[in-house]
């Protein structure tokens, strides 16, 4: 997911900027730092925490790969099944509410970031 | 001062540039002119070294940028090429102020604080941008962006500027101040300069020489008062929009030569040179604005005058140009100020109207 939206930043990127930092001096490498990672930085914020929301909410691999172990491989959605499960509502309504904090903060700032529009010229 | 020799560059089937050579001079503002899709930027890229050609040779200030001849490959990358290069659109950073853009490629070449604060300084008194030094790129007019650009690509002293599609994006009534101020900039510069457009009154202005480019090579070349007795065929002329009619030498005498275009237009052309003789096929090329228009033939009218029909007409912004049948398969065009033609027409349908030439 983070590499889908990594890619189609990029490939927005106009070649031509490239070409200008290459002639005015810069290398590959030091094109992508200087120009093109700059340019795309909204992108990198919004992939990050799509990336970091998606680790959140992950249930199915961390079971079969980690187990379902309270304090030992514990994440929120496990510790959600594992409070269900014990019959302890009260501790499960306040974990889903504060995943549903966590995906109201995520989704105000992936709107803030795409609300700020990219400068163009 | 740049050379490029036998370029060909493809891509995939496509053969953009073939066998493509050309020269321009220290100090010299060539114009690389050609319609859309014929490889100008590709040419620009090549010399800049953001595209490789297939084969040729490119060298930049007596030094071998490029050469892939034989066996033999060389290839310097862009960023040691010393070249500005300021694409159509001007490409500046968006996320850097003009101070940032202008100073992007010293930063490049390691240079001190000091210097880099001097030489942007320097370019920003040149290019009259005080005052926006601190403003973004989508906070500039068209002709600020450009400055900015020049600026940017003039920063490091390159050896040779390349600038393409300058004025495409500018708008049509700011377009010949912005011509005549980019015109000032490079003479002042005195630096070696290949500019790319389609546009004919862009290139006759800035041009110290035209390079005419059709189907991927150079098919003309001369300084804008020469290169249009230099053409040599109706594609050209045709681009140029310029009138071509095919004829044949029918009889020769003294400097003089008649050309019969078909079996009911003859044209007397004087002072040929002599290395055409009767039969031979020639090209006979005049501008629409050389056209005389008569609405009826006078006893003074003795040579080239030819019976014409009006097809149709098209209104510019001070003139009248008129799609003129002169035989089947004969149609030239005639530009002439509105006035005029009205006026000779008086109150006459201007369409499939007679008229002498």
């Amino acid at each position: 997911m983070i590499m889908k939206v990594l890619k189609s930043s990029f490939d927005m990127i106009d070649e031509k900027y490239e070409a200008v930092a290459r002639t005015l001096g810069y290398g590959k490498f030091m094109t992508l730092i200087k120009v093109l990672l700059p340019m795309c930085r909204r992108s990198l914020v919004a992939s990050f925490i799509l990336g970091f929301s998606r680790a959140l909410e992950e249930f199915g691999a961390s079971v079969t790969l980690a187990g379902a172990t309270r304090f030992k491989t514990e994440t929120l959605p496990i510790a959600i099944y594992l409070s269900l499960s014990s019959g302890n509502i009260e501790l499960t309504i306040a974990l889903i509410i504060i995943l549903i904090f966590i995906a109201f903060i995520t989704l105000t700032i992936l709107h803030f970031i795409e609300r700020s529009r990219v400068r163009v010229i | 001062m740049i050379e490029l020799e036998s370029i060909r560059k493809s891509y995939g089937q496509h053969l953009v540039l073939n066998n493509l050579s050309l020269n321009v001079s220290k100090y010299e503002t060539a114009v690389l002119l050609g319609p859309n899709g014929v490889g100008k930027t590709t040419v620009l890229n090549i010399i800049a070294g953001i595209v490789s050609p297939d084969y040729g040779r490119v060298v930049i200030d007596n030094r071998i940028v490029f050469e892939k001849m034989n066996s033999r490959i060389i290839n310097v990358p862009p960023e040691l090429r010393q070249i500005g290069y300021v694409p159509q659109d001007y490409a500046l950073f968006p996320h850097l102020s003009v101070y940032e853009n202008i100073a992007f490629g010293l930063s490049a070449r390691k240079l001190s604080e000091n210097d880099i604060r001097r030489r942007v300084k320097e370019l920003i008194d040149f290019l009259s941008l005080n005052g926006i030094e601190n403003k973004y790129p989508h906070q500039l007019s068209g002709s600020e962006k450009q400055k900015v650009a020049l600026a940017r690509a003039l920063a490091p002293e390159p050896r040779v500027i390349l600038l393409d599609e300058q004025l495409s994006s500018i708008d049509p009534g700011f377009r010949e101040y912005i011509r005549w101020e980019l015109r000032e900039f490079l003479k002042k510069l005195k630096i070696t300069t290949l500019i790319v457009t389609h546009n004919l009154d862009d290139a006759w202005a800035l041009a110290d020489r035209i390079m005419i480019m059709l189907k991927g090579t150079i098919v003309s070349y001369g300084t804008p008062h020469n290169i249009l007795s230099r053409i040599k065929s109706r594609e050209v002329a045709k681009f140029l929009g310029l009138n071509a009619l095919e004829g044949r030498i029918v009889r020769r005498y003294g400097n003089n030569a008649i050309i019969r275009i078909c079996d009911d237009i003859e044209l007397i052309a004087k002072n040929t040179t002599n290395n055409v003789s009767e039969g031979d096929k020639v090209l006979v090329i005049f501008r629409p604005d050389d056209v005389i228009i008569h609405s009826r033939k006078e006893s003074n009218m003795i040579t080239n005058v030819i019976k014409a029909k009006i097809l149709r007409t098209q209104i510019s912004k001070c003139n009248m140009k008129l799609f003129l049948q002169l035989s089947q398969n004969n149609v030239i065009t005639a530009e002439i100020s509105r006035g005029y033609i009205f006026n000779l027409i008086k109150n006459q349908q201007l369409m499939n109207s007679m008229i002498y030439i």
